[in-house]
């Protein structure tokens, strides 16, 4: 069966008079975060990424208070309640202690893990638009692979002298036969694995289904589309011009948070446009691109960014708000260039509901298309992460399905051609 | 195309200056302001603009925040010159995305580093005799010392006639191509000259941002007016100038190539040798592409620069994927999309100016020659003044050093950096390996722990602004 990947997210209301407790917990989760005593993400076997973000006390569009969050994110592989009871069989302690700091948790001396269950599901935030960069690959998986390509590249610089002269084939060959002799890739004698029969059913079960629905409602769609779209239309000539001033220091401060420089996460928060009809369009095209990017976006590249592991957007505080989080390769500056280089339009047609948002024009055009602005809106979006959790810091997305690639070689028998092409993945 | 305001842009942004080949670069230190002013005003006239080309000699200038601070420039104006200009060169975060450590750490930077001597001013001073130059340097110098600035460092620099690098490759051959600057006409699609130079529009059809001060601070009307904030463009006509002094090891580098291509008996191969070095560079030493010549140099088209990679060498058999040129200029080769590849490179160019420094180890440049002679010099005696302009630091100069040079898994590499200029320490986690591999059938030579050929020596980010503002500085 193919392992199924999603994301949790728990949002909680912190306890102003625990603020400081809670900045030093996070500190010191931080500076250990693998295998710190209190929650020691290391030994979390389903988790690919995690953070948790403290989000300051704001105000809505329409002014009205909205409280200090501390928010909770990961990427996880199978079933949400088998995520949530690893992370409590490992973290327990630092759960509690975490959630001290925030409103609605029991103030008792001893509290149970029961409790702490209850209050981590009563915070589980509605799922919305999920992206995922490497489809169905466990962390398991994705470890496993790792070793094998280095174990493949190193056997073939081992024995250059002996295997040059073969054909691809019998290089190939030669590789399979000297990695499955080793215990440690044992495992790589089985390809991994497929959708099963019901997974397939639901596969392309739901895709037949959606396609019969689009055939169907087609003249309907069209006249709701372009509806929507007049509509909108009018909306954003109303709408003024945003401005271009980039915040240099938040910047600095921000980049000072990039430790890592291989990978790095981006959270970005801020309040939907005022009325009911942004959001609506907004709730819409997050469900569509839920629907779809598992057919579409299913080679690893959000809209051919390649470089993008998971990527999320939920609402906050009923609706008002809208947070992005991702986990990407790279640094944040290329991040932000990628996606206005590659792709302006999708990054329009979801963020120009926000407020700052550089002004669209027919939902898709300008927007983030116009650089300076939208580099300048998506800096003065972002927010830190106190805590950020990486299972496999050292590899790309790329790496990561090349790697899969590399595995899927070994199968089966397969022409010289076929070989050559294999080899040169190495 | 736009019609460029060339006597305000100075020279050598605009040109190479190749019929001027002595130079040398004077790093200053302004201490009586007053004096410094009365100096600014007297050779702001004798800076050479972009309008004419310069016969005898030609002398431009350029300045650090900190100089154009002393200098008097106000505070608000400061403020708006970009962030990584702001932070400079040599802070940890930088040392990250450059890869500056051990032997190219700040600390041990002979100039620019956190424990150097503030740099104001960087004159540059081109001609086209040696002995012209030593009179030029001496009336400048005069008159520099009479102001009282201390001289910091007098950069030499060196050109050989048959521009090469100390490597022994032929540089300078590829620039990006300015519409505004040919005199034959566009042959293919121009880079807009906004990349390179403030105040005109960049790839994106905006204008990146530019140091601006208040319309009250510009009496005397010098700059145009910038649309959006009603400010006056202090830095119009102007461009961000990288400067990063690199020390060369030619003899480790040719070492590498001789040691790692030897013959069954653990002979060298002198063509082999040359081979490799050259899919290092990704040219072989005559400049030409190893993409139009794959199995041999061919010095008949050394200077042909029109060629691709995706196109014409998809799977790196010819220019392997990691070499030098391929990853500082990955033309049509980024995500196997072709079109997609090039929209995106055009936003991640350089306009080259550098130029060599310190004696070569062979006169003749020549790889035989250099690994049968007996080198001595020290460390840091020869190597490259990586001189570069552009307008937007962050997209351009320091995408390029971290994205492609000091980026373990450029494109679908792994473990690789830049294998002629990245630093093996990488970003300093010493659990990366550098390699570099040359993909060949039926599969790729790997070359494991490449040694380090290029180390920094000093640096710093510079503007190098208009004439006008030269004079604005001066007053
Ligand atoms: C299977 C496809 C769809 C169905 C069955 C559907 C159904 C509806 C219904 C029943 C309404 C009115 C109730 C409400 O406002 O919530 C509505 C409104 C709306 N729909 Fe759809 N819709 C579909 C697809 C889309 C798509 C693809 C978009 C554009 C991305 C879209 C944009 C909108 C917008 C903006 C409104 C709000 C109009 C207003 O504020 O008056 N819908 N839709
Ligand atoms: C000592 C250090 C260096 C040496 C010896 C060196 C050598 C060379 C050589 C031989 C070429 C081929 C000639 C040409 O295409 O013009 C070249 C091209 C180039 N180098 Fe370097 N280089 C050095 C440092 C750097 C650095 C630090 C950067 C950028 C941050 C850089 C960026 C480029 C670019 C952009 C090209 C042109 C590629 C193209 O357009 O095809 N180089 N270099």
């Amino acid at each position: 069966m193919m392992n199924v990947q999603d994301g949790l997210t728990l949002l909680f209301d912190t306890r102003e008079d625990k603020l400081q407790d809670l900045i030093q917990l996070l500190n010191k989760l931080s500076e250990n975060i693998e295998a710190n005593d209190l929650m020691p993400f290391g030994k979390m076997k389903k988790i690919h990424f995690a953070r948790w973000v403290m989000m300051d006390a704001t105000h809505d569009v329409d002014g009205n208070p909205i409280p200090a969050h501390l928010l909770f994110e990961s990427d996880y592989d199978g079933d949400e309640a088998e995520h949530i009871n690893e992370m409590l069989d490992v973290g327990l302690p630092g759960f509690i202690k975490i959630f001290r700091t925030c409103k609605g948790f029991p103030e008792k001396e001893n509290v149970t893990r029961e409790e702490v269950l209850v209050f981590i599901n009563s915070h589980n935030a509605p799922k919305t638009g999920l992206f995922i960069g490497a489809w169905g690959r466990s962390v398991e998986q994705i470890k496993q692979e790792k070793e094998l390509y280095y174990a493949v590249e190193d056997y073939l610089d081992a024995n250059r002298e002996a295997l040059i002269t073969k054909s691809p084939l019998e290089i190939r060959n030669k590789v399979r036969e000297y990695v499955w002799s080793k215990d440690e890739f044992a495992w790589s004698k089985v390809p991994p694995g497929k959708r099963s029969f019901k997974q397939n059913f639901q596969y392309y079960g739901y895709l037949a289904f959606l396609v019969c629905c689009a055939i169907i409602l087609l003249p309907f769609l069209l006249i709701m589309v372009i509806t929507a779209l007049i509509m909108l239309r009018r909306r954003e000539m109303k709408e003024p011009a945003t401005d271009h001033h980039l915040d240099k220091s938040k910047v600095s401060l921000l980049q000072k948070h990039e430790k890592f420089n291989l990978q790095n996460q981006f959270s970005a928060v801020g309040n939907i446009k005022p009325g009911t009809f942004r959001l609506r369009f907004l709730k819409k095209t997050l469900w569509m691109i839920n629907r779809v990017s598992r057919y579409v976006f299913n080679k690893g590249k959000l809209a051919t960014i390649p470089s993008i592991h998971f990527a999320r957007w939920v609402f906050l505080d009923d609706h008002k708000r809208l947070i992005f989080i991702s986990n990407y390769d790279g640094t944040s500056d290329q991040y932000l260039t990628d996606f206005v280089n590659k792709q302006p339009a999708p990054m329009s047609a979801i963020f120009c509901h926000m407020m700052d948002f550089p002004k669209t024009k027919w939902l898709v055009l300008e927007g983030a298309r116009d650089m300076k602005g939208f580099v300048a809106w998506a800096r003065k979006k972002q927010i830190p992460s106190q805590v950020w959790y990486s299972a496999y810091k050292d590899i790309t997305v790329k790496n990561i399905i090349a790697n899969t690639n590399v595995r899927m070689g070994l199968y089966g028998s397969i022409s010289d051609k076929k070989a050559q092409q294999w080899l040169n993945l190495l | 195309m736009v019609t460029l305001a060339k006597k305000e842009i100075q020279g050598l942004i605009l040109r190479g200056y190749s019929n001027l080949p002595n130079a040398i670069y004077l790093l200053l230190q302004i201490t009586n302001v007053e004096n410094a002013k009365k100096w600014l005003a007297e050779i702001g006239d004798q800076i050479t603009d972009g309008d004419t080309k310069p016969r005898e000699n030609a002398m431009n200038i350029a300045f650090t925040l900190e100089g154009m601070k002393k200098l008097g420039l106000s505070k608000n104006a400061l403020k708006t010159f970009s962030g990584e200009f702001e932070e400079g060169m040599s802070t940890e975060h930088k040392q990250l995305m450059f890869g500056d450590y051990g032997k190219s750490d700040p600390k041990n930077w002979a100039w620019g580093g956190p424990h150097c001597p503030e740099v104001h001013v960087m004159l540059m001073l081109y001609t086209d005799t040696n002995e012209r130059l030593e009179t030029f340097k001496k009336v400048v110098i005069e008159r520099i010392n009479a102001a009282g600035i201390t001289i910091l460092e007098k950069i030499d620099t060196c050109r050989p006639d048959n521009e090469k690098e100390h490597f022994g490759f032929k540089d300078g051959i590829s620039q990006p191509f300015l519409a505004e600057l040919s005199e034959k006409g566009p042959a293919d699609d121009p880079i807009a000259i906004g990349e390179f130079i403030l105040g005109y529009k960049n790839e994106y059809g905006q204008y990146t941002d530019s140091p601006s001060i208040l319309p009250s601070e510009d009496p005397a009307n010098l700059f145009p007016v910038e649309p959006e904030t009603n400010n006056k463009d202090f830095g119009a006509n102007g461009s961000y100038l990288v400067f990063r002094q690199l020390g060369q090891d030619v003899k480790a580098f040719w070492d590498f190539a001789y040691e790692n291509s030897k013959d069954k008996n653990g002979n060298y191969i002198h063509e082999e040798a040359v081979k490799l070095a050259s899919k290092m560079v990704g040219r072989w030493p005559s400049g030409t592409s190893l993409v139009d010549s794959p199995e041999k140099d061919d010095p008949s088209m050394c200077d042909k620069n029109d060629f691709l990679y995706h196109t014409q060498d998809p799977q790196g058999l010819g220019c392997p994927y990691g070499a030098h040129v391929r990853r500082n200029h990955p033309r049509d080769c980024l995500e196997g999309i072709p079109k997609e590849s090039s929209f995106i490179t055009r936003k991640h160019r350089l306009l080259r100016r550098g130029r060599s420094f310190g004696a070569p180890v062979a006169k003749s440049m020549n790889p035989q020659d250099i690994l049968k002679t007996n080198d001595t010099a020290p460390s840091g005696a020869r190597g490259l003044n990586f001189i570069c302009f552009n307008a937007d630091l962050a997209r351009q100069f320091e995408f390029i050093q971290n994205i492609w040079i000091n980026n373990p898994k450029f494109q679908s590499l792994t473990d690789e950096l830049d294998p002629l200029v990245a630093n093996p320490l990488g970003r300093g986690n010493n659990n990366e390996t550098n390699s570099f591999s040359i993909q060949e059938k039926p599969f790729r030579k790997r070359l494991q722990n490449l040694p380090m050929f290029v180390h920094t020596m000093g640096g710093a980010y510079f503007f190098m602004p208009s004439i006008s503002a030269v004079k604005y500085l001066a007053s």
